[in-house]
């Protein structure tokens, strides 16, 4: 509200009419509904007092008190901060190679590897990440290898539910995320720099470094900031491989929530790790411009006692030259897709496998497990329900986020700014906390939870996208479109129909694939807010909790291939519409050739 | 819209007398501040502000039937907005425009009888070269056949008879100006407005445009207001040039009445070449006056229509390379200096003297080319009498 008052001070300074365009009004109620409102009822639990399964409204600081003194929490505080950390800069480095190979490295392959590189996250999230079990248990491929190859006696042990299955899990969950910010960042840098910057005599590391780095950083930092937040604060990976060894903060706000019943505790502790996570940023940004400072004055002084001679590079050796002309980006860009394929792979082959143990060794070829899958009364409805929640998150997310990216596209309003910002902010905040954010308000306002506030929580994480494509959409056109069309005549209903609807309906069509591809996919949020019913995710959650069968890959397949042919599909309608307008013109240009001879005088036209 | 019924579908002149030439040309005292004439558009004290920052000073413009105007000025000057503010897609702060008597506040783009070029065309990605021109037509609701007709001889005027099916986004530059010329024409509006339409063009395609142009408004009849920072090609097309700085208009008037008789140092320096030279009144009768120019050479000068000089007030006076003329033989009636440079026209040659104590002058050398003086040649510039004009400064 602050900052809407702000925002409405900022009106009167820069002349803007208007504090809210009309079509920003259901995004705005919206985002103070679905994400300020349980924000601030979660707040609250933290400051009541917990009585078993139940809250008393006393207010207290007791939660906090133990949050921040107990042993255990502050342990594992710390310990998800750093696993966050070290995930975040893995994540960011492979995501920072693969997307400079796929930008300055590659041609046609590079659309090639991204696209198998996104393929990848059509499948199941559950099963993907429930694939690496396949990959590092007792029995998995690794230690196949290894036991084959005599290097070890034993099956190695630590690869499973442990730290190094945690941290390798969420590395390969979050690389695709920042892959995109990163290549995103790339392909809006102008490729007559780069010429202009060798042009200019630097070599190509000093392009790289001068030119692409900083050109690069947003996208690099934007990368940086989501892998830490959402490795930091999650608790689906460490809870499928990270066994009881590995556990994260976010595994104990979700026991708070689900099991102990210690709802106050688990808000407390939900605020404790946002309080964590942004330390660590501000500690993040504010060493980094201490180090960006030292780094320039060590330039300086390198270059003072040079004193601005030119360094002239000798000849480089045989064997600096040979070293240097090894593609190193593209090989670890190669590595980096194996290892984001495998997974992909192995619940591909293992679908197959006439085992009911979902490892080595290999048992033959079966379709068992198709068709108890696709005969399981339990997937047909958690599939149902999977269903309807993303159908109600891409409706309800299109009502939503088309009017609002309309709006932030056309027009300068005063709450713009803000808006702008504020509709990323669902995806910024950890998913523990927005999931147990609901439940707190189901909670308090005594809701079941369900397929309702699933779709309210979805649709919270679909807007973003579906505002941030639109956008993009609108904003790649000729600023003055709208008012051409107008100036033709064309009042603004006309104006909408014929200019703008045709226009973004491509992004919209693409936005609500993909919002329907991660409302499917949804696990973080949906644990808590889906209550006694179950998503397909939700359901294999909880199976593989309790058991490991080869089952899960089916589901995984399934979920791929629907996904993949859903993707085709839309593209075919597009490409088809375009055919059809071009058929359209096509007939048009007949009828003008035949019609030339039927035209009397071309001059009438002039009146001259 | 009582102005037009069917919006832009009656040709503009249908008893075929195009106003052209013979329009009436300003006097040459035509100032800012004009009283509305025949009253087709007025404009009266019309401003506009964003925010604290005003784009638009209080401007009362009239513009007349079938006349092509420019509005000349440097970016920023306010010119956009005020073309802007003509189409309807901003509203004036204060002041109001009036078409043919009729109040046009709160009438929105599409109802009034103007079209605009935009910069850089603003075609509709999504359709087709026939489709982007049939646009304005569909949006006025006329039959398909009447539709296709005047898109056929839409694109005939502009010889793109074969791209009607083409996308836009395969034009080349000069055929995506066409296209976005005729989308707004076939409507025949009583206005078109042009936002610097050949801008983007190259100069070869630039020249021919414009003369296209002014073909195509003496055919249709109807009034071009012209946006463009091009002095050249303001004084090329118009019949009347708006000169504008800083959201004020400084001056307006026919192209050689605005050449010669400059009302401001900036309107002299803007268009065309002048050079600025210090100068100081002797005698002012309010139609012309003596100066000394740096303080050594006395001559007859013009001044602004209307406005006097006291004896001893300092100023500057503009003059135009053909109103200086070299003397190789030093004499004691010019200004002496070095030249430094010659620079060759095509039509005529200007020779560039570096004036002992003063600026550099650019005179225009009528002799042979082949007698142009040296560059470092000692040289005398004398002032031809009654041509250049004193001003006070901006």
């Amino acid at each position: 509200m602050a900052r809407l008052r702000a925002a409405r001070g900022r009106r009167a300074a820069s002349g803007d009419s208007f504090l809210l365009a009309p079509g920003a009004v259901p995004l705005t109620a919206y985002l103070a509904a679905v994400l300020l409102v349980p924000i601030i009822v979660l707040a609250l639990y933290s400051f009541w007092t917990p009585e078993f399964y139940a809250v008393s409204h006393a207010l207290t600081i007791q939660n906090y008190t133990a949050a921040f003194t107990q042993r255990l929490y502050l342990v594992l505080l710390v310990k998800s901060l750093a696993i966050g950390l070290a995930c975040a800069i893995l994540i960011t480095l492979i995501g920072f190679v693969v997307a400079y190979s796929i930008s300055f490295r590659m041609r046609r392959g590079g659309a090639l590897l991204l696209a198998i590189i996104m393929s990848t996250l059509l499948c199941s999230y559950a099963v993907r990440v429930f694939a690496w079990s396949t990959i590092l248990g007792p029995h998995g491929l690794i230690n196949d290898i290894l036991l084959e190859l005599h290097l070890v006696h034993a099956p190695v042990t630590w690869l499973l539910y442990d730290y190094f299955s945690v941290i390798l899990v969420l590395v390969y969950v979050y690389v695709p995320f920042a892959i995109l910010p990163i290549y995103a960042g790339f392909q809006g840098i102008d490729r007559h720099l780069l010429e202009a910057s060798r042009d200019l005599g630097a070599t190509g590391f000093s392009t790289f470094r001068k030119i692409i780095l900083p050109l690069g950083w947003p996208g690099i930092r934007t990368a940086l900031l989501f892998a830490f937040i959402l490795t930091a604060s999650d608790y689906v990976t460490p809870g499928l491989v990270g066994g009881t060894q590995a556990e994260m903060l976010g595994n104990i706000i979700d026991d708070q929530f689900t099991n102990s019943g210690n709802y106050t505790l688990g808000a407390a502790l939900s605020f404790a790790l946002i309080t964590g996570i942004v330390a660590v940023i501000l500690a993040a940004y504010l060493g980094g411009r201490v180090a960006a400072a030292a780094t320039r004055q060590a330039e300086r002084a390198f270059r003072n006692r040079r004193d601005g001679a030119a360094r002239v590079p000798g000849p480089a050796g045989p064997l600096r030259r040979g070293l240097m002309r090894v593609p190193y980006g593209v090989i670890g860009t190669c590595l980096a897709v194996a290892f984001l394929a495998t997974p992909l792979i192995v619940v591909i082959v293992f679908s197959f496998n006439n085992s009911t143990d979902p490892s080595l060794p290999w048992a033959g070829v079966t379709l068992h497990w198709y068709r108890q899958i696709l005969s399981s009364a339990s997937f047909h409805r958690v599939l149902l329900t999977s269903i309807t929640v993303a159908a109600g998150a891409v409706g309800a997310s299109l009502v939503i986020g088309v009017p609002a990216a309309i709006a932030l596209a056309r027009r300068r309003f005063a709450a713009s700014r803000v808006l702008g910002l504020a509709v990323y902010a669902p995806v910024a905040v950890p998913g523990v906390t927005l999931g147990v954010a609901f439940l707190a308000v189901l909670l308090l306002t005594k809701q079941n939870a369900g397929v309702l506030p699933t779709i309210l929580a979805h649709c919270l994480l679909t807007v973003p996208y579906i505002v941030i494509v639109v956008r993009t959409r609108l904003l790649s056109l000729h600023p003055k479109i709208a008012e051409a069309a107008r100036d033709l005549g064309a009042a603004r209903p006309r104006v909408f129909r014929t200019i703008t609807a045709p226009i973004i309906l491509p992004a919209v069509l693409g936005a609500g694939i993909l919002a329907a591809a991660i409302s499917l996919d949804e696990l973080t949020v949906t644990n808590f807010t889906i209550g006694s019913s179950a998503t397909v995710p939700v359901w294999l959650f909880s199976l593989i909790h309790t058991q490991l069968s080869p089952a899960f890959n089916v589901v995984g397949v399934f979920i791929w291939l629907s996904a993949i042919l859903l993707m085709s599909g839309a593209f075919a309608v597009m490409s088809s519409r375009r055919g059809a307008s071009g058929r359209r013109a096509r007939a048009v240009d007949a009828v003008l050739t035949a019609g030339d001879t039927a035209t009397p005088r071309t001059d009438e036209y002039v009146g001259a | 819209m009582s102005a037009r019924k069917s919006p832009g579908l009656n040709p503009a002149s249908p008893d075929g007398s195009v106003q052209v030439g013979d329009s009436p040309r300003p006097a040459a005292g035509d100032s800012a501040s004009e009283t509305a004439g025949d009253g087709f558009l007025v404009l009266d004290a019309v401003a506009k502000e964003f925010g604290s920052r005003a784009a638009v000073q209080p401007t009362t413009l009239t513009f007349r039937t079938g006349e092509f105007v420019t509005l000349l000025g440097p970016s920023g000057c306010g010119k956009t907005t005020l073309l802007r503010l003509i189409g309807g897609f901003e509203h004036p702060t204060s002041g109001e425009i009036t078409f043919r008597g009729r109040n046009l506040a709160g009438v929105p783009p599409e109802r009034r009888p103007f079209n605009m070029v935009f910069q850089s065309y603003a075609l509709f990605p999504h359709l087709s070269v026939y489709d982007n021109i049939a646009y304005g037509l569909r949006a006025a609701k006329l039959p398909d056949a009447e539709v296709r007709r005047r898109v056929l001889a839409a694109l005939k005027l502009v010889g793109l008879g074969g791209e009607a099916s083409a996308a836009v986004g395969q034009l080349s530059g000069g055929m995506s100006q066409r296209v976005a010329l005729v989308r707004a024409l076939v409507r025949e509006p009583d206005v078109l407005l042009l936002d610097e339409p050949l801008g983007a063009l190259d100069l070869q395609l630039r020249k021919r445009m414009q003369m296209e142009l002014r073909e195509i408004q003496r055919q249709t009849g109807a009034t071009f207001i012209y946006v463009t920072h091009d002095q050249e090609e303001a004084l090329v097309m118009s019949q009347r040039v708006v000169i504008m700085q800083g959201g004020r208009v400084v001056q307006v008037g026919a192209p050689a009445d605005v050449y010669h008789n400059p009302q401001t140092r900036f309107a002299a320096e803007f268009i065309g070449t002048a050079s600025i030279l210090p100068a100081e009144v002797v005698r002012s009768d309010g139609r012309s006056a003596e100066v000394v120019v740096a303080r050594s050479v006395t001559i007859e000068a013009r001044v602004p229509p209307g406005r006097t000089h006291s004896p001893g007030q300092a100023g500057v006076l503009a003059v135009r390379p053909e109103d200086l003329r070299i003397d190789e033989a030093p004499s004691g009636r010019g200004l002496p200096g070095v030249v430094v440079d010659g620079i060759f026209l095509g039509e005529s040659t200007h020779v560039r003297v570096a004036l002992d104590g003063l600026d550099t002058v650019r005179v225009q050398w009528t002799g042979s080319v082949s007698a142009i003086p040296r560059i470092g040649q000692r040289v005398t510039v004398e002032l031809l009498p009654a041509q250049a004009t004193f001003l006070l400064e901006d």
